[in-house]
């Protein structure tokens, strides 16, 4: 079974986000990325359902627990109930069955009758159910209409008459629920159950019964603004979302559903901008946005909820690209009086702002370190209080994957704005301090991380379990998907050379609280960062110092710690096969050597050889050699923007490098035979059966080829020119 | 001279031979012959509940009923309960049944179609009418209404949705037979000289609501023999329609109008107060109207098939008829 490790260190249960994540290198989350509003709990609010079952519980014994109730209430099909009605006496452990079973038979009924109604209800969804045959109750709408409008029970009365509204509506008697409505709940105090679940019945019988304006009018004192928005459609009613949000708001601001919508129409509006769709500036906001950027500042002015809606209109201005008026209407909330929920989330954006703004100097880096201690407390204090059991994938501490508000602040504001502002700059080794941080200031070594292959004989993925990081990085056998596919390793592996290697030197000698704080959640592995720096080197001809960072890389690491390995012996012309642990360390020390060679040789033959060697290795190791120069040669899970290193300018000068080389050094070789060997070598057999007849290779081609012009140009599998 | 006797004989050899299955009509057209098949008194049920008074029970004893003719439900243009901004054909207003069907009184199970669901189910037909045969049926036997012979479609169909109405009541036709049951369908005056008819075993003509109801200038909206006779005098060929059985009026009502427009049918005319530019034309047909009319029908379409039929079981209408005239009306020939 062929094993590969192709992406060894997510969680399966992330798998769908894995792929997408692919596609939206950065932000893909389910809530707003950097927008966090004091939301209401809705929770705390208690539903329709847990206040009938209390009033259940009031009706028959305190003693009996909700799940009991529950269990008989909602949960038991109409069969089941049927079942326990038939039973003589009941045997089994719930409590509320027990209790209406020796002690209620009128509940015992109603139950009986409200589970037909609901049955029937479903089933006439077809609207021309009707059953076939009696089972000794009411079974058809009609029926349950007449006897729960018909009860003599004063106790269960309001429940009757609301199975009777039910059943009405389902039959569309939308005259007779709004009579029903007015003799039966409309005096009840607005708090009271049956009303509260009768209540949009009627604002539904109102909808269908021409009354378009009060069916509105219900459903927003209800909250409802999912119905009001389908009614709208339906009748063609030009109302937005944000009006209807503001016509919620004005009427219960503390209903929870309103920030809930905020939320959403701000997420909507982040999504194109943080996916990198179109970009963060000269974006055109949405009118949902436009709407409630209008409706923030309207409100806030008006003195409502100033905090939440100033921080709301300055995030959507934000969005826009407007700064300014991101900055001043920020101000405001600030100024205002705000819960320390809401300042935080003011902070935030005023730091996100504040990095745009500022000038990059030590004035501001003073402040970007409280800045970015705070975010990391915040960060850290929340991790902590995340179930491990779903956060075990490496993914969510480093990729977006598992993003949260506090993670996704932190890495948007480091490598959406700073890494950018500090390489524009100049200040490409702050840059790369800042991503360095950013992917791994979350990490622990002790992190437990999951572990899957997938094993492509099979098409599966293979759970290998857990394993610490610290050990996924030891034993990870030749394919290390973490650290080579992070933010940080995008940024290092595109940045200058010699800011990646003034960083790399760097690196373990901070320089001020700033850098010790950055240094303090980066991965700075010396085998890691010597790697790369090596790796640099060779990608710019810089050998010797190539060799210097490598030879500092550890044997087991070249061998086991990254995501590549070697295939082929660089310095062959024709394809062969060679695998080494130190290949690049190898091939550095040979470039190294031959252009000392090259310098040193005073023989134009030796020095040709040499010169053609040193091509062949140079333009192998951006070619059929590639990882000798870099560590992927196209798609790479989780890699930011994986850069098409094969067609960028630098690959086509090397190359063409290469080849210069190569015709200059057949150019100086004056030994006859030496140069047949070279023009055989690179195919030039015309050039070898007319220039050099006399020569062993130009015996080898007159006597083996008989058409000359065969030959002309390059052979099939010589593929050099 | 020879031939002229001829064709004498021959002539009075066709119209003895058709005197013995035919009647001649008025306009010298021929008509069919109804065979007498169940032949029985009936009554229509045209009410949301059914719960007859002792009156009508006894009604129903005293003449002799053996049908009814039992409005189940209309099927209407309903909001759909999924997706509102729908409107699809659905039952609205199915009967409630307070009380048993009267011992050995067949049901035959009818519904209602108004003109706007008939359009709305185009191109699904059959679907419709089996969804319509299996309520009915369903209805039936969750009622414990009897054996079931007959089901009637009652629909007041017109020239540009006779197609869906054939291909609807040709669908439930053919499905009611695999259950070895009949379709009926009333048919208006109207609908008599319709090229041809949608297809069924039988059918019921209704000799009621002839006249327009919102015109103040008709005297009887509910029956008026000079409404009837220009259709019976256009009547010339029944021979390939369906036997028909008669449906005749025994109720009244009030229709008021206001300021000479149609403003509303009132049920109790007697009680009814006026107010100012009101007027109340009351509408009841006089048992002779009824029997005028059923000789001319009789006359003109031959004898009723299996029931003369009344409309309809409600005693407040049926009593201002005497048994004796109720007894004239379900007389058959």
């Amino acid at each position: 079974m062929r094993l590969l490790r192709f992406l060894a260190v997510i969680s399966l249960l992330l798998l769908p986000e894995i792929g997408r994540a692919c596609y939206y290198p950065w932000y893909y989350c389910s809530s707003p990325a950097l927008y966090r509003v004091e939301q209401i709990d809705e929770s705390a609010v208690e539903s329709k359902k847990m206040a009938n079952l209390r009033d259940w519980q009031q009706m028959t014994s305190l003693d009996i627990p909700i799940d009991d109730i529950e269990r008989v209430v909602y949960s038991m099909t109409l069969e089941e109930y049927e079942a326990l009605c038939a039973v003589e006496h009941y045997t089994g452990s719930n409590m509320f069955a027990r209790w209406i079973k020796e002690n209620d038979p009128a509940i015992m009924e109603f139950l009986l009758l409200a589970k037909r109604n609901e049955f029937v209800r479903f089933s006439y969804n077809s609207l021309w159910y009707y059953p076939t045959m009696k089972v000794g109750g009411p079974m058809t709408l009609e029926e349950i209409i007449d006897v729960s409008l018909n009860t003599k029970d004063e106790r269960l009365r309001s429940r009757y008459m609301l199975q009777a509204m039910r059943a009405m509506y389902t039959l569309c008697r939308y005259d007779e629920c709004i009579e029903l409505w007015e003799r039966e709940f409309e005096s009840r105090p607005m708090e009271d159950t049956m009303r509260r679940h009768a209540y949009l019945y009627i604002a539904g019988a109102l909808y269908h019964t021409g009354e378009v304006d009060k069916a509105i009018d219900m459903y927003a004192e209800a909250g409802d603004i999912n119905s009001i928005l389908y009614i709208a459609q339906l009748e063609g009613l030009d109302i937005s979302k944000v009006e209807l949000l503001e016509r919620l708001y004005r009427n219960n601001p503390n209903n929870p559903t309103i920030l809930e919508r905020v939320v959403n129409i701000v997420y909507e509006e982040e999504g194109p901008i943080f996916f990198r769709e179109n970009g963060y500036e000269n974006h055109v906001l949405s009118n949902n946005s436009r709407e409630l950027l209008d409706m923030s500042l309207r409100l806030a002015s008006e003195g409502r909820d100033v905090a939440i809606w100033y921080y709301t209109a300055a995030y959507i201005y934000y969005l826009e690209g407007r700064l300014y008026d991101a900055d001043r209407t920020l101000m405001l909330a600030e100024h205002s009086h705000k819960s320390p929920f809401m300042s935080e989330s003011i902070e935030v954006l005023r730091i996100i702002i504040d990095a745009h703004t500022a000038k990059l100097d030590k004035r501001y880096e003073q402040r970007l370190l409280k800045q970015l201690t705070w975010l990391e407390e915040k960060n850290y204090a929340y991790i902590d209080g995340v179930d491990m059991n779903y956060t075990s994938s490496v993914s969510f501490y480093v990729f977006p994957t598992g993003l949260y508000y506090w993670k996704s602040s932190m890495q948007y504001l480091i490598n959406e704005i700073l890494v950018p502002r500090y390489q524009e700059a100049g200040n490409g080794v702050r840059a790369l301090q800042l991503a360095n941080y950013s992917s791994y200031f979350l990490l622990r070594p002790n992190t437990s991380i999951h572990e899957s292959y997938y094993d492509s004989d099979n098409y599966e993925w293979i759970d290998m379990g857990y394993d610490t990081l610290n050990d996924y990085r030891h034993f990870i056998y030749g394919f290390n998907a973490l650290d080579y596919s992070t933010f940080f390793f995008s940024v290092v592996d595109t940045s200058d050379i010699d800011d990646v290697l003034a960083y790399v030197e760097g690196a373990n000698t901070p320089n001020g609280e700033l850098e010790r704080l950055l240094n303090r959640g980066s991965y700075l592995d010396r085998d890691f960062l010597y790697d790369i720096a090596g790796t640099h080197c060779l990608r710019n001809m810089r050998y010797a110092e190539a060799e210097h960072y490598l030879n500092e890389v550890d044997y087991y690491y070249s061998n086991y710690g990254l995501n590549v390995s070697q295939k082929y012996d660089p310095f062959e012309f024709e394809r062969v096969r060679k695998t080494s642990g130190d290949f690049r360390l190898d091939f550095a020390r040979e470039m190294a050597s031959l252009e000392r060679a090259m310098d040193n040789a005073t023989n134009s033959n030796v020095r040709a050889r040499y010169m053609i060697r040193y091509a062949i290795g140079l333009k192998n190791s951006f070619t059929r050699c590639w990882e000798l120069t870099h560590y992927y040669d196209g798609y790479v899970p989780h890699t930011y923007d994986t850069h098409s290193w094969w067609s960028d300018a630098h690959t086509k000068a090397t190359i063409g490098k290469a080849n210069a080389m190569v015709q200059e050094a057949l150019s100086i070789i004056d030994d006859r035979e030496l140069a047949a060997e070279m023009h055989y070598m690179f195919g030039n057999f015309r050039t070898v059966a007319l220039d050099y007849p006399d020569t062993y290779y130009g015996d080898i081609v007159r006597t083996q080829c008989d058409h000359l012009n065969d030959y002309d140009g390059h052979c099939l599998d010589k593929h050099w020119w | 001279m020879r031939q002229r006797l001829f064709y004498f004989v021959s002539a009075v050899v066709i119209l003895l031979l058709m005197s013995s299955s035919r009647h001649v009509d008025s306009g010298g057209g021929a008509i069919s012959v109804q065979q007498h098949e169940n032949p029985t008194n009936a009554i229509y049920h045209w009410k949301t509940v059914f719960n007859p008074s002792a009156e009508e029970l006894a009604f129903i004893e005293r003449h002799d009923i053996g049908r009814l003719y039992i409005k189940m439900f209309d099927v209407a243009c309903v909001k759909d309960s999924i997706e509102p901004y729908n409107v699809v054909p659905a039952p609205i207003a199915t009967t409630r049944f307070d009380a048993s069907i009267p011992e050995g009184v067949e049901v035959v199970p009818t519904v209602y179609i108004t003109l706007e669901a008939l359009r709305l189910m185009e191109g699904y037909e059959c679907a419709y009418a089996e969804m319509i045969v299996d309520r009915l049926l369903a209805m039936v036997s969750y009622n414990e209404c009897g054996e079931i012979r007959e089901v009637q479609f009652d629909c007041d169909w017109t020239e540009s949705t006779i197609d869906i109405y054939t291909a609807l009541t040709d669908h439930a036709h053919s499905y009611l037979h695999t259950l070895d049951k009949e379709l009926s369908i009333t048919i208006r005056l109207h609908q008599l000289d319709d090229d041809y008819w949608p297809i069924a075993d039988r059918g019921v003509l209704m000799l009621y609501n002839t006249g327009a109801i919102k015109n103040p200038s008709t005297r009887n909206s509910i029956l008026d023999i000079t409404d009837v006779m220009p259709y019976l005098r256009r009547i010339t060929y029944m021979d390939d329609r369906m036997p028909l059985d008669y449906a005749y009026p025994t109720f009244g009502w009030g229709v008021k109008f206001r300021d000479g427009e149609f403003h509303s049918i009132v049920s109790d005319p007697a009680s009814a107060t006026l107010g100012e530019g009101e007027t109340l034309r009351v509408e009841r047909p006089t048992v002779e109207e009824v029997l005028t009319v059923k000789s001319w029908v009789e006359e003109n379409l031959g004898g009723v098939y299996q029931s003369n039929i009344i409309y309809h079981l409600d005693d407040e209408e049926l009593k201002n008829y005497t048994d004796d005239e109720i007894t004239q009306i379900f007389s058959r020939n």
